[in-house]
């Protein structure tokens, strides 16, 4: 019973809005103005002669008459009647036309619906015989409005269909969305709010296009009023929110009300009764102030239920009485059906149950003249939907002579533009041309941003896999470094407590008596302390220069060249490489052999760079001999790992040559040109990087030299190094 | 009582000679030093038998791995004494080394205290 009478309110309350709705429609087509402003330009007009017959003037008189009719009806009839008789004696018939429409407007706010659709279709008779037809749209969209007050939905749908249909051909959005948000309205009341939803949020599209603030504030309105019914209050908050916002930017007591009144209905549904009170009051007084006779009864009726909710059922008792005497005023059959439901209810707690009765009688009466049944109902919403379907027919034939004019108007122009298309061609093939260029070039464009990006990330990568087979052989160095170092520091430990002893014996040789003394164990001694110092010297650089050595490795190239000892490098991580894979593998086993060129002299290298390209092909010979499956293979191969070093070439063209030789298993001639290939690897996965001998050539290349491959399967594999001098 | 040192570290002479200085100048030993395991065999195979009565080797060296010369020396000369000494103390070493039939095992730096207390228990054994 509940929320069957919550429907009916929000319906009549509807009904409320659409009053002020089509009304709106002319006012949007002028400037607004007072009704004072209005009468006196009106006396202005009336001291020259033949103002009677004047447009200007007639469209001031019917913009008054639009003022008068919302505001006093009952009296603006005989000032519109007098504008109709000026207007068909001017034989200005768009303003006959309005003059009638606007009468037509006043007689439904008096209640005379049958006169209002009799002036109506007056207008639109004239109307249509005007070219262009502007004025019918939103005189069919008033008609259907009447209908709709005297129950007449299948007529009223069909003019509202008519409405959308006209507007269409006329252009005129504000009629449009006025006749689709009718539409709406008729699918609210058959319950089919998802499709009322959709057609308001057309509305509102609309209205945002045409930039019309009221509007807007009017679709947010109806859309939340469809949350609402949906039961989802919380969202019609929301949605309720942006429209009270928007009305209150406007300053339009006509929005104003409409969404606070709106916002009570939620509020109430949310039960936050005081803030529903606080709007319902609102809505109430600005009614009140402005004429908003159907809003305000609805706006005491809801006050009434909430005082109703209270226990305050004096207070529910007065609202709802004072509500229902302004709904059967504005006769509003759901406004007086609600109220009487309401005041039944408040009668029966007060005890007083023949004045419930009384009251539940007229709600009886009313519900059941209101509702006639869901199924009637969709009956009629079916019809209209066929006849409009029909009548579309119609509309299309009607337009076909229009159509031809159209059509024969298109047809010269064509032929014209076939004349202008001829004279352009060329200069079109050009543009055509131009832009196909330009898109190319576009094109070209876009590919190449993303080859540099690609570029810029291969490069990244490419940073990223140097530091990392860096690092990698680095860790391969390690254990050789750590045996390198403690091998010196060894000696040095030794060297010197050798040192010491030496000293005390020398001390203990000369505490003897002179006679005693043998002066040349004394030099003896001597000369070992000064060869133990120098071997405490000499060792303690050799550990020196293997962190200096280190340190180089790990440390990013500063790619300045510097005159290095080829030999003394080589040597060194000859040595590193062999230390290195003796620590990590306890069964390896090789040997090496260095044949080094004394008179060799002194290369321009960065010398952490070429180090690299040594220890990778030392460390490559030593596994390539040396590995575990190739011994256990070749059992009598002693695996041998030979450097040499050599100047070779022209006087004018020396070049420092270095070999790196094994006797390990050769590299078969298939896979020997792609050694030098990034990732190329032929050790189990995860054990090399396949990057060594790729950026050892790079290296090599980038000091103007060659790093070339020699193998005879089988029996050896040579790796030469030349670099200029 | 003639010793061999094996180590690819040329110093070592310099080194062992000087700690073992009383003992040369006396007469009570005789030191001799090889660079690699090839050497090592060679200093030893020239005599048959061999004067030397203990060999002391390093295991990581080019060529021929202590290890390996230790094998060689064993199957050689079988009654021939061999210490290691070794940079690396771990016990995969240590254990192949004795298993190997090595006397004793000795890391880097060298503790030459014990190393004279093993040489000094030569002459009580014989």
């Amino acid at each position: 019973m509940k929320g069957h009478r919550g429907f009916q309110m929000r319906l009549s309350r509807r009904v409320g809005f659409l009053a002020a709705f089509f009304n709106l429609l002319t006012v949007l087509v002028s400037p607004a103005q007072t009704a004072e402003g209005l009468t006196s330009e009106l006396r202005k007009f009336e001291n020259s002669p033949g103002f009677e017959s004047d447009t200007t003037y007639l469209n001031k008189a019917n913009e008054l008459g639009f003022l008068l009719a919302e505001s006093n009806p009952d009296s603006s009839l005989v000032f519109l009647n007098s504008t109709i008789l000026l207007c068909r004696e001017a034989s200005y018939k768009k303003g006959e036309a309005e003059a009638l429409k606007i009468y037509g407007n006043a007689l439904q706010n008096t209640g005379d619906f049958k006169g209002s659709i009799e002036h109506y279709n007056t207008a639109l008779a004239i109307a249509s015989e005007i070219p262009g037809e502007k004025q019918v749209p939103g005189i069919l969209n008033n008609i259907g409005l009447v209908n709709y007050y005297l129950g007449n939905h299948t007529q009223a749908l069909n003019n509202f269909y008519d409405a959308i249909k006209r507007a269409d051909l006329t252009n005129n959005a504000n009629v449009k969305a006025a006749a689709i948000n009718n539409v709406a309205m008729i699918y609210f009341e058959q319950g089919k709010l998802t499709e009322a939803k959709e057609k308001y949020r057309e509305t509102l599209a609309i209205y945002q296009a045409i930039n019309n603030p009221g509007r807007v504030i009017l679709a947010y309105n109806n859309i939340g009023d469809v949350e609402l019914r949906q039961n989802n209050p919380l969202e019609a908050l929301n949605t309720l929110k942006i429209g009270y916002r928007a009305a209150l930017e406007l300053k339009s007591p006509e929005f104003i009300e409409m969404t606070s009144r709106t916002l009570a209905d939620i509020y109430s549904a949310l039960d936050s009764l005081d803030k529903a009170e606080a709007l319902f009051r609102e809505s109430i007084s600005m009614s009140r102030e402005n004429g908003y006779g159907v809003p305000q009864a609805h706006s005491l009726i809801g006050l009434a239920d909430l005082y109703y909710k209270k226990g305050k059922l004096a207070e529910a008792s007065g609202f709802a009485k004072e509500g229902l005497q302004q709904a059967e005023s504005m006769a509003q059959p759901m406004l007086i059906r609600n109220a009487n439901e309401l005041l039944s209810r408040i009668y029966e707690e007060e005890g007083n149950f023949a004045e419930a009765l009384q009251s539940f009688k007229l709600f009886k009466l009313f519900n059941d003249s209101i509702n006639t049944s869901q199924a009637q109902r969709l009956t009629a919403s079916l019809e209209a939907e066929y006849e409009f379907s029909k009548r579309e027919l119609e509309y299309e034939k009607a337009s076909l002579r229009q159509k031809w004019i159209i059509f024969s108007t298109i047809a010269g122009l064509i032929a014209f533009l076939i004349i202008l298309f001829v004279g352009n061609q060329n200069k079109n093939r050009l543009n055509k041309a131009y832009h196909a260029l330009q898109e190319k070039t576009a094109e070209i464009e876009i590919k190449n941003e993303k080859l540099e990006k690609a570029l810029d990330q291969l490069k990244a990568t490419q940073v990223q896999l140097i530091h990392a087979e860096k690092m990698a052989s680095l860790g391969e160095l390690t254990a050789g470094i750590a045996h390198e170092i403690q091998n010196p520091l060894n000696f040095v430990t030794n060297f010197s407590e050798l040192g010491s002893d030496m000293v005390q014996e020398l001390r203990e040789e000369r505490a003897r008596k002179p006679e005693e003394q043998d002066q040349s164990l004394q030099d003896e001694i001597l000369a070992d302390i000064q060869v133990n110092l120098d071997k405490i010297n000499h060792h303690g650089k050799r550990a020196d220069s293997i962190v200096k050595g280190m340190l180089q490795h790990s440390r990013t190239s500063s790619g300045e060249k510097l005159p290095t000892d080829i030999n003394a490098l080589a040597n060194e991580y000859l040595r590193l490489s062999f230390h290195g894979l003796r620590a990590k593998d306890k069964t390896f086993s090789a040997d090496f052999h260095t044949d080094l060129d004394p008179n060799l002299p002194k290369a321009e290298i960065v010398a952490q760079d070429i180090s690299r390209v040594l220890i990778n092909l030392f460390n490559n010979a030593f596994y390539a001999c040396a590995n575990a499956e190739f011994r256990k293979e070749n059992p009598d191969v002693k695996p041998m790992v030979e450097l040499s070093t050599k100047l070779v070439g022209d006087t004018d063209r020396r070049q420092i040559q270095i070999t790196v030789s094994d006797n390990g298993p050769g590299i078969p001639s298939a896979i020997a040109d792609k050694v030098f290939q990034p990732f190329f690897t032929t050790k189990p996965s995860g054990q090399g990087t396949g990057l060594g001998l790729s950026l050892s050539y790079d290296i090599v290349k980038a000091h103007g030299g060659e790093l070339k491959l020699k193998s005879k399967p089988g029996e050896l594999t040579t790796f030469t190094i030349f670099l200029p001098v | 009582m003639k010793i061999l040192f094996v180590d690819d570290e040329r110093d070592v002479e310099a080194l062992f000679r000087q700690k073992f200085r009383k003992e040369i100048k006396s007469g009570e030993l005789e030191l001799a030093f090889a660079f690699s395991g090839k050497e090592a065999l060679e200093i030893l195979g020239a005599e048959n038998p061999p004067k030397f009565v203990y060999v002391f080797s390093d295991i990581n060296m080019p060529g021929m791995s202590g290890l390996q010369l230790l094998e060689e020396i064993k199957s050689r000369f079988p009654m021939m004494r061999v210490s290691m000494i070794s940079a690396y103390g771990d016990s995969e070493n240590y254990d192949k080394a004795i298993s190997s039939g090595a006397k004793g095992f000795f890391t880097k730096p060298v503790d030459f205290e014990r190393l004279k207390e093993e040489i000094a228990a030569l002459n009580e054994g014989s």
